[in-house]
């Protein structure tokens, strides 16, 4: 089961109170990707960061209606979920390959607004994650590790500045599987991203958002637990150079000092494409 | 040492056994007392008390704005000089940032296989960046491209 979980991305130019589409970030597309149709997509996550108050809209006419969809108000400058309920339990929205999300945001007239959405790919051929489950990761994990970054974001709405995990601090230890459980960054933007080999090359994040530092330091691990499904990412400290940490945030840039709580895992335990249970059909991702 | 007094109520409070109803301190206790009747809204002299002189009642709350630090900036808290300093750092860090490159995406089995034969013919524990791109260009043709809408 070729499961792969991405976080898409985009920015509206200075919406004000009309709700405008988004403009995915570079990389991204709020397009689902082709998979196969009984192959679940599911929508785990989505959060928004505004400079000024406004509104984030997702609908597309597969979803409950075109007319509103999933709206949810985005109060300004805090980066925190409004979809699927972080924490505890969640209910996460099935997507359907190939179809063009409608992403919108309404906010401030001369501002940059952005806004990200985290999508669980249960089977996509031709990419793949390895994740494990918080059993997976009591049974088999051996020492925390802290992986702190300097990421100097750009004003584009893009994501930017990526640095290797290693770039600040080069203390993993070879050929070893971490498992990342989550992350924190000391300054507010849109979206912190990891991608990596490990990660077919796909955008893995968490909201760029201080304030709830003790949500988002482990947010994999709160996904696994919410959706009852593993989602905890592992990366091979092999790849620690092609694995990197950006940001994507709003006009206003800014520098990020991230840091990742991983946890180093017991060798040759993680295979490839190590993904737990087959959940293709099911209600509910886990279910 | 003199014994101690234990009081059983407080001083004017009806039920002490001292207190004389409609003496000075019961009545003092009363007057206390009436915010928990719903006759008043705090006890006299209570800072959020509406005839205290100085409350802070009509202080405005607003989100990201400290009522007691108006003249700081909203969300950030920092002064106007402080803020304008880090908008202008921040400009000169960004417009010498880098937008990220956008990796092909190619299934992390293949990749890591690849990968791992480039590490055993380098004989290294970890490949550079530009190793790794190297092999990734090499696979460039399994790479998923962005997904386009159905028509």
């Amino acid at each position: 089961m070729p499961r792969a979980l991405e976080v898409i991305a985009g920015f509206a130019t200075n919406p004000g109170a009309t709700f405008t589409a988004l403009t995915a970030s570079t990389g991204t597309s709020f397009t689902v990707r082709n998979t196969d149709p009984n192959k679940a997509v599911w929508l785990l996550d989505a959060w928004a960061f505004n400079a000024t108050a406004g509104e984030l809209r997702i609908r597309s006419t597969k979803l409950h209606d075109f007319q509103q969809g999933i709206r949810n108000r985005i109060t300004a400058a805090l980066s925190v979920p409004v979809q699927g309920g972080h924490n505890n339990s969640m209910y996460a929205q099935r997507l359907y390959a190939q179809d063009a999300l409608t992403v919108e945001l309404t906010g401030g007239g001369a501002e940059l607004d952005t806004a990200s959405l985290l999508i669980l790919y249960e089977d996509l051929q031709g990419a793949s994650g390895r994740f494990i489950d918080n059993a997976f990761l009591k049974a088999n994990g051996l020492n925390e590790v802290t992986i702190e970054v300097t990421v100097a974001a750009v004003a584009t709405g893009n994501f930017g500045g990526a640095v290797a995990i290693n770039s600040t601090n080069d203390n993993l230890i070879a050929n070893t599987d971490y498992a990342i459980l989550g992350g924190m960054t000391d300054t507010r933007g849109d979206t912190v991203g990891i991608t990596g080999i490990d990660f077919s090359n796909l955008r893995l994040g968490f909201p760029a958002e201080p304030s709830i530092r003790d949500t988002t330091m482990n947010w994999f691990q709160a996904l696994t637990f919410g959706y009852n499904t593993p989602l905890i990412p592992v990366f091979s400290s092999a790849n620690k150079a092609a694995t990197t940490v950006d940001v994507q945030t709003n006009g206003a840039g800014g520098t990020y000092i991230v840091n990742l709580l991983c946890v180093q895992l017991q060798p040759g335990k993680v295979g490839p494409g190590l993904t737990g249970a087959a959940v293709a059909g099911s209600a509910q991702p886990g279910a | 040492m003199a014994a101690q007094i234990e009081r059983d109520f407080p001083v004017g409070h009806p039920a002490a056994v001292d207190t004389v109803i409609g003496s000075p301190e019961h009545l003092a206790w009363i007057e206390q007392h009436k915010f928990s009747e719903n006759v008043r809204d705090f006890p006299p002299g209570h800072v959020k008390a509406v005839d205290t002189a100085g409350n802070l009642n009509a202080l405005e709350v607003r989100a990201g704005v400290d009522p007691h630090n108006p003249h700081l900036e909203e969300f950030t808290g920092r002064t106007h000089a402080q803020a304008a300093a880090v908008r202008e750092w921040n400009a000169a860090e960004a417009a010498g940032a880098h937008e990220s490159p956008v990796m092909p995406v190619i299934d992390s089995a293949v990749l890591n296989a690849a990968l791992a034969a480039e590490r055993a013919r380098l004989h290294v524990d970890a490949l550079t960046m530009e190793q790794t791109q190297a092999v990734m260009s090499s696979l460039q043709h399994l790479a998923l491209q962005l997904p386009v809408a159905k028509p």
